[in-house]
């Protein structure tokens, strides 16, 4: 059984590949990449023997750690980034539970990720490789590593899922929130400790290793540094850390089967209150902006990418804090500048099939995109002002804001300038409203992957001007030369979204038919 | 096999035109040279077995998916050079389309009243009558994702109402709809086609299209087979004898051995 579905999950990723030469390039171009990085990693770990032993150690151990939460924050943040099966789906073929979490794990271990991941772990051994019996208990513990990101990247989409998909999610994103706190209050604490000690870079490693998602990765260093006592105790965290994580999936997995089907609210309500739809002008474009923030608000899917909004600031003030780099803090505000727009670079594909009603009412394409456009800035101001003045309140460098504010507006209008031209031809396959927003649509990870990257480049050459004046201005403190980066970001993005807008209205125009066509064959 | 004239109605006075319309996807045509005259006033059934190019014609009827030939007039503005004329004109039914179902029942037909320009008060009071009508008003503030799917029918026909077009294109308007919402559904299609406006529906119930409508089409294959008033299309036999007989495809079989249990 567990070969069958395993066979059926590359069956589906053929035909979809098959289907979409476009998607095949761009499973083939995420796969070299991958291929890159791993081989840079592998070179690194081998060249790391020249090192001595804690600083080996603490360089296993954190990029281990990181490596391991990023598959835990990998289903927050990318839809279906690998093909796979969805539990789901299979709810109505009797496939006992244990079964189904064995052929969720191989599938999750013979695509990219899983495989790059298990060779990077199997790695680790080179570093180790003049203590014989610490290369081999890397190899162990390599496998064990891999194992725990794998579920550990399922048990997170699972949970996630059963929390978010209800219909009234804002106040269920606070619950997530505390989800990922949980996973990361033990690198703060282990930063922050290691930070008192004489030595800050193993001092940390040394904490993270006792914790849950670092035990696994620290000890083969602690056998090679002597400490086998050390290391017994770690390698029992790491077994239990596994085995626990195993338990909760399973249990989760068991609660959505029950969860599924019941959650009809059957309450009637009477109508009277058109909220957003009364405050807006009773134009076209007013109808779909005050549609769009609705759906921000209600929709698992946008929801969903709205946790970055306080996650990414909130992970490069760790960073700048645990690598000594200030400047880092003044990246936050313009990270979220781009990445808020990028989220809309295929935003009809969230509409699906119900983007009929755009073309049976005849709305002009240029419409569609000022809607879009302005229920995005309705949020997007207010929050990128407050990410910048707390990220930059961190390290108190208030002058800096003017300069700031220039890049983080100029990323966020061109963005949303080249996101208002992309969206109106490209559509991916996403998950339905109301579905599990974190069901992967085979394919469309790295369609979304080449495509942000596209998007992102575009961006950042039309933001040009304003990111050139205002990293100057902050590289030599002059103020003058912030407020000039803050005049032309708002003024050249207002100029670039004006034109966006406009040729992706026209092209929507043209494009609409087809991208529903699109939309229906996929079932979207 | 082109029948489509049978009924000899003045393009001038026809609701719907369809000439010549082909759409191939990949190596299937779906529907193959097209022609079709829904005459100002009638109420138009359409029928075919699945698969017959039923909602790919609508579809290309009314603005949703581009032919790759051929031509569709709404009273007499050309659905692909003039949408948005066209388009005012049109109130569309989609089948197999999903609706923004985050928004409540009330919100949806606000929303599609937007979307077609219409003045905010005109939409409020066209909207009540709407829900009255339809017996959604006890819903209206319920999420249309929380509806069933006989209310969600009614929530997109009264969104195909909103903006009071001349002619009403619907696809598959009785699917899962409960037989008294479906009675009170062809009470207003019958009322709106008494005050002069022209329904065009695609069904699956024979039964349903020779009771309600005045003019009928056969389609199978994504070729018209027959069209003209119910009475000329049935020549007598009931409706659905008529359309076995052209689609054929009738097996007389009692199915295999195992599925028999007595």
């Amino acid at each position: 059984m567990v070969a069958a579905l395993l066979s059926l999950r590359f069956r589906v990723l053929a035909n979809t590949l098959n289907r979409n030469p476009i998607q095949l390039v761009a499973v083939i171009l995420a796969t070299l990449q991958a291929l890159v990085v791993l081989a840079f990693v592998v070179l690194g770990l081998a060249l790391l023997v020249i090192y001595s032993p804690p600083i080996q150690q603490a360089t296993v151990v954190i990029g281990g750690v990181t490596l391991t939460l990023g598959w835990f924050l990998l289903p927050l943040v990318a839809t279906g980034i690998e093909p796979t099966i969805d539990p789901l789906k299979l709810a109505a073929f009797p496939i006992p539970v244990g079964r189904l979490m064995l052929a969720m794990t191989l599938v999750g271990a013979t695509w990219v990720p899983g495989i790059v991941t298990f060779l990077a772990s199997m790695a680790t051994a080179l570093t180790w490789r003049q203590t014989p019996v610490a290369a081999l208990l890397a190899l162990l513990c390599g496998v064990i590593a891999t194992l725990s990101c794998i579920v550990g990247s399922r048990l997170a989409a699972s949970l996630t899922a059963n929390l978010v998909a209800g219909r009234r999610v804002l106040n269920r994103i606070v619950v997530l929130l505390a989800g990922v706190l949980i996973l990361f209050g033990p690198v703060v604490l282990a930063v922050a400790i290691g930070r008192g000690t004489s030595d800050p870079f193993p001092g940390t490693a040394a904490v993270l290793g006792l914790t849950p998602f670092g035990a696994v990765w620290s000890v083969p260093g602690e056998v090679a540094m002597g400490h086998p006592g050390i290391a017994a105790l770690e390698f029992g965290i790491a077994i239990a850390t596994l085995a626990l994580l195993v338990v909760i999936w399973r249990a989760s997995l068991l609660a959505s089967y029950r969860a599924r089907g019941g959650g009809l609210s059957t309450r009637q309500l009477s109508g009277g209150r058109l909220g957003l739809f009364a405050v807006v002008p009773a134009t076209p474009a007013g109808a779909i902006a005050a549609r769009s923030l609705l759906y921000w608000a209600r929709d698992a899917r946008f929801a969903r990418q709205l946790i970055l909004v306080p996650l990414m600031p909130a992970l490069i003030i760790v960073l700048s804090s645990l690598v000594h780099a200030n400047g880092l803090v003044y990246a936050a505000a313009p990270i979220v500048g781009g990445l808020l727009p990028l989220m809309l670079f295929a935003v009809i594909s969230y509409d699906g099939t119900a983007y009929a009603l755009h073309l049976a009412t005849g709305v002009r394409g240029i419409d569609d995109r000022i809607g879009r456009a302005a229920a995005l800035l309705a949020f997007a101001l207010p929050s990128l002002v407050v990410v910048a003045i707390v990220s930059i309140s961190f390290i108190g460098e208030m002058r800096a804001l003017p300069a700031v504010f220039g890049i983080s507006i100029g990323v966020l209008l061109s963005g949303l300038a080249v996101t208002s031209v992309s969206s109106a031809s490209i559509v991916v396959p996403v998950a339905r409203a109301g579905r599990n927003p974190f069901a992967a649509q085979p394919g469309s990870g790295m369609t979304s992957v080449v495509g942000s990257y596209a998007v992102t480049a575009v961006t950042i050459g039309l933001a040009i001007p304003e990111l050139m004046l205002g990293i100057v201005s902050l590289a030599v403190g002059s103020a003058p030369l912030g407020w000039l980066a803050l005049v032309v970001g708002v003024l050249w993005g207002a100029g670039s979204l004006v034109i966006g807008v406009r040729l992706g209205g026209r092209i929507l125009d043209r494009t609409g038919p087809a991208l529903l066509a699109r939309m229906r064959r996929t079932g979207g | 096999m082109n029948d489509a004239a049978v009924c000899s109605t003045a393009p001038s006075s026809a609701a719907l035109q369809l000439t010549g319309l082909i759409k191939r996807f990949g190596a299937t045509t779906a529907v193959d040279d097209v022609t079709l005259t829904v005459p100002s006033g009638s109420f138009y059934g359409m029928v075919g077995p699945n698969g017959a190019g039923k909602t790919t014609t609508l579809s290309m009827a009314t603005g949703l998916l581009r032919p790759d030939s051929g031509t569709a007039l709404v009273h007499g503005v050309d659905v692909w050079s003039d949408p948005l004329a066209a388009k005012r004109l049109i109130g569309n039914l989609a089948d197999g389309v999903d609706l923004f179902d985050r928004l409540t029942g009330e919100q949806l037909i606000t929303y599609t009243g937007m979307l077609f320009s219409l003045d905010r008060a005109v939409i409020a009071e066209r909207t009540r009558d709407l829900l009255q009508l339809l017996d959604l008003e006890q819903s209206a503030g319920s999420l249309v994702a929380d509806y069933s799917a006989g209310m969600t029918k009614k929530i997109a026909l009264a969104c195909a109402l909103i903006h009071s077009p001349r002619v009403v294109v619907l696809d598959e308007p009785f699917e899962s709809v409960d037989p008294v919402s479906a009675a009170n559904i062809r009470d207003i299609l019958e009322g709106f086609v008494h005050s002069g406006g022209t329904v065009v529906v695609s069904s699956h119930s024979m039964d349903l299209v020779q009771r309600m409508c005045d003019h009928v089409a056969i389609v199978a294959g994504g070729h018209v087979l027959v069209a003209g008033t119910v009475d000329e299309v049935r020549g007598g036999a009931t409706l659905e004898d008529r359309f076995l007989e052209l689609v054929g495809g009738r097996r007389f079989s009692e199915g295999p051995e195992w599925l028999r249990r007595s």
